[in-house]
């Protein structure tokens, strides 16, 4: 018997979704002809696909099933996440960085990095972003696999994640962003449908929100502040205020809105300048709804089924006790479309900096647009065969007991350089006098600092030190250290060496706006 | 000090004392910040120029095409969030 109780009706619904998905994807990419094509959709794409792109890259299928899960178990805290960790982030990069972005023409976040600083500072940060983007990969399929193999009651672990690879790749092979972004759109609608259902018939059933309210009462101490947002920093939480203002607001969330090239990609896509940034706002307002749909269930799951073992049994359990067959097959949809939105997304960006970053830069300066979309495709399928691979070693590690923490630990991975490369591109905008030499030393050394201080922090035992935080998880933390380290290296090397030429910086003028990119 | 309890560093020490620092602020201050951070954000929303929020002149375009206005929605929305929950 599968979590969600799924009968014929539910697979039909779900064979239907995925096999539109394909077509869709294979519709588009026939036509394409040049690598702007396949890495930035021809630049045509609009405002309102890239916004829900946005949306549905970010909330992946491990995400519904782990947010509805944490906020069973801390309680509406999680839902900082998706608000404060998202929509000024998002409203800032719209006005401030985007438009720079859309205007120098780049492919890549790395590139600009190049034409603001130098070419050691972009291949460090490209470095970065491939073996994160590359093992992430792996994760997200191996993490999709074993959710799907719970929610749908059968199939091996190793066959779910073949077939999940498969219907990523063939998608993202053909139609590159394009599709990517396409069919983003129709998962986006098909999950915020699918959760809005689980939210609707399980606030019915509770009497609405007055009644969960009471519900949650009536369980006493332990769901007493579980309709809080802001939590105190003394409570044994990792969703703690200081973590959330300082480690999410200001360091993680607009590093990931800003400088990660599997978000920034899409807008890099739009038809135009205004086009890109009205997508990020159109995305800011639809994070609103997000928590809305993923966290609250989460709140009714803890309501009506108050002894889960798990915090991650509370969407699949309400699923397959709220919805009737149909439905069921809808919400089974919506996780599947969440976990391949966000798969498509990191396969095509990682594809696009390969391409981009290292082949173009380093191995064939010429290379002209078709050859590009030949390698693009060639890294697709090269990268896919990878993350299958490296499915199946978390899988064997999982299965050996040697995974404990692993997801964590890839989360910290992302920690480790989102800070430093927020530190740079900060400067980059904001501070002529940074230079290519402080730009680069900051972030190497804003990156050791916050491996330092996880390590110390991890392994303390053996250092015969206490833990260095507090909290479970730290990464938030970690991410604010290695910042403020990074901007404090990038200042001072760039006030104790030369500048830079003019020219490194009279790109970021909004006057040499153009409607098309150089 | 007991030779087997475990050390501390400098790094501990900076560590306890921003905790302790952040553990004293009144909730009710802490709701504040965040309030008020999403309202200052607003505020340079609403004063950014024409050029910055709107398409090219040459293109037509209505009172919805002000991105100016959906931001301010947007975080309008997430103030009020913060000062109710």
């Amino acid at each position: 018997m599968n979590a969600t109780g799924l009968g014929t009706l539910d697979f039909l619904i779900v064979a239907v979704y995925l096999l539109g998905t394909i077509a869709i994807g294979l519709a588009i990419g026939w036509k394409f002809e040049t690598g702007r094509d396949f890495f930035l959709a021809g630049r045509s794409l609009p405002w309102w696909a890239i916004g829900m792109s946005l949306v549905a890259s970010d909330i992946g299928g491990t995400d519904i099933i782990g947010v509805g899960g944490a906020a069973y178990s801390f309680g509406l805290s999680v839902a900082n996440f998706e608000w404060i960790g998202c929509v000024p982030a998002m409203i800032l990069a719209a006005f401030i960085f985007v438009p720079v972005f859309w205007r120098t023409g780049i492919y890549t976040i790395p590139e600009f990095m190049e034409r603001r600083f130098n070419a050691g500072m972009r291949a460090a940060l490209a470095l970065c972003w491939l073996v994160f983007m590359a093992c992430n990969l792996g994760i997200m399929l191996f993490a999709s696999a074993k959710m799907l193999a719970v929610m749908i009651g059968g199939g091996s672990l190793g066959l779910w994640i073949v077939v999940t690879a498969l219907f990523v790749g063939v998608y993202t092979f053909f139609g590159g962003l394009k599709a990517v972004v396409y069919t983003d759109v129709i998962q986006c609608a098909v999950m915020i449908g699918g959760c809005l259902l689980v939210l609707f018939l399980g606030l019915r059933d509770l009497g609405g929100w007055d009644g969960l309210h009471q519900s949650l009462d009536a369980l006493g101490e332990r769901t007493e502040h579980h309709t809080d947002l802001l939590v105190p920093a003394d409570r044994d939480s990792p969703f703690v205020w200081p973590a959330i203002l300082f480690g999410l607001a200001m360091v993680l969330s607009p590093a990931y809105w800003i400088g990660n090239q599997a978000i920034v990609q899409r807008s890099l896509g739009a038809k135009s300048q205004f086009q890109a940034q009205a997508a990020y706002v159109w995305g800011a307002l639809l994070k609103i709804l997000i928590p809305v749909i993923i966290a609250i269930p989460g709140l009714i799951a803890v309501a009506k089924f108050p002894d889960l073992a798990d915090g991650d049994q509370a969407f699949p359990t309400l699923v397959a006790e709220l919805l009737p067959t149909g439905l069921r097959g809808l919400f089974l949809a919506a996780f599947v479309a969440a976990l391949m939105s966000s798969v498509d997304s990191y396969l095509n960006a990682s594809a696009t900096v390969v391409t981009h970053d290292f082949y173009r830069r380093y191995v064939n300066r010429d290379a002209d647009d078709h050859r590009l979309l030949v390698i693009g495709r060639w890294v697709t399928v090269i990268l896919m065969a990878w993350a299958i691979f490296f499915a199946f070693v978390v899988k064997w590690m999982d299965e050996s007991g040697k995974a404990s923490g692993i997801y964590a630990i890839f989360q910290t991975l992302m920690a480790f350089f989102q800070g430093p490369a927020l530190a740079v591109i900060l400067c980059g905008f904001l501070w002529k006098r940074a230079n290519g030499v402080g730009a680069l030393t900051g972030f190497l050394c804003g990156v050791v600092l916050s491996v330092s201080l996880f390590v110390l922090d991890r392994w303390h035992e053996s250092f015969g030190l206490r833990p260095l935080f507090q909290v479970p998880e730290p990464f938030l933390y970690f991410s604010v250290w290695a910042f403020l380290g990074a901007l404090a290296v990038i200042v001072v090397v760039s006030l104790v060496t030369r500048p830079d030429p003019p020219e490194k910086t009279a790109f970021l003028d909004p006057r040499s706006a153009t409607k098309e990119p150089s | 000090m007991n030779s087997t309890e475990p050390g501390i560093t400098i790094l501990h020490r900076v560590g306890e004392t921003l905790r302790e620092v952040m553990t004293a602020v009144p909730m009710p201050l802490v709701r504040a910040i965040f309030v008020g951070l999403l309202l200052a954000l607003l505020v340079w929303v609403l004063r950014l120029p024409r050029e910055r929020v709107r398409p090219p002149a040459d293109v037509p375009s209505g009172w919805s095409s002000n991105l100016k206005l959906w931001a301010a929605v947007a975080l309008g929305i997430q103030a009020l969030i913060y000062l109710v929950f």
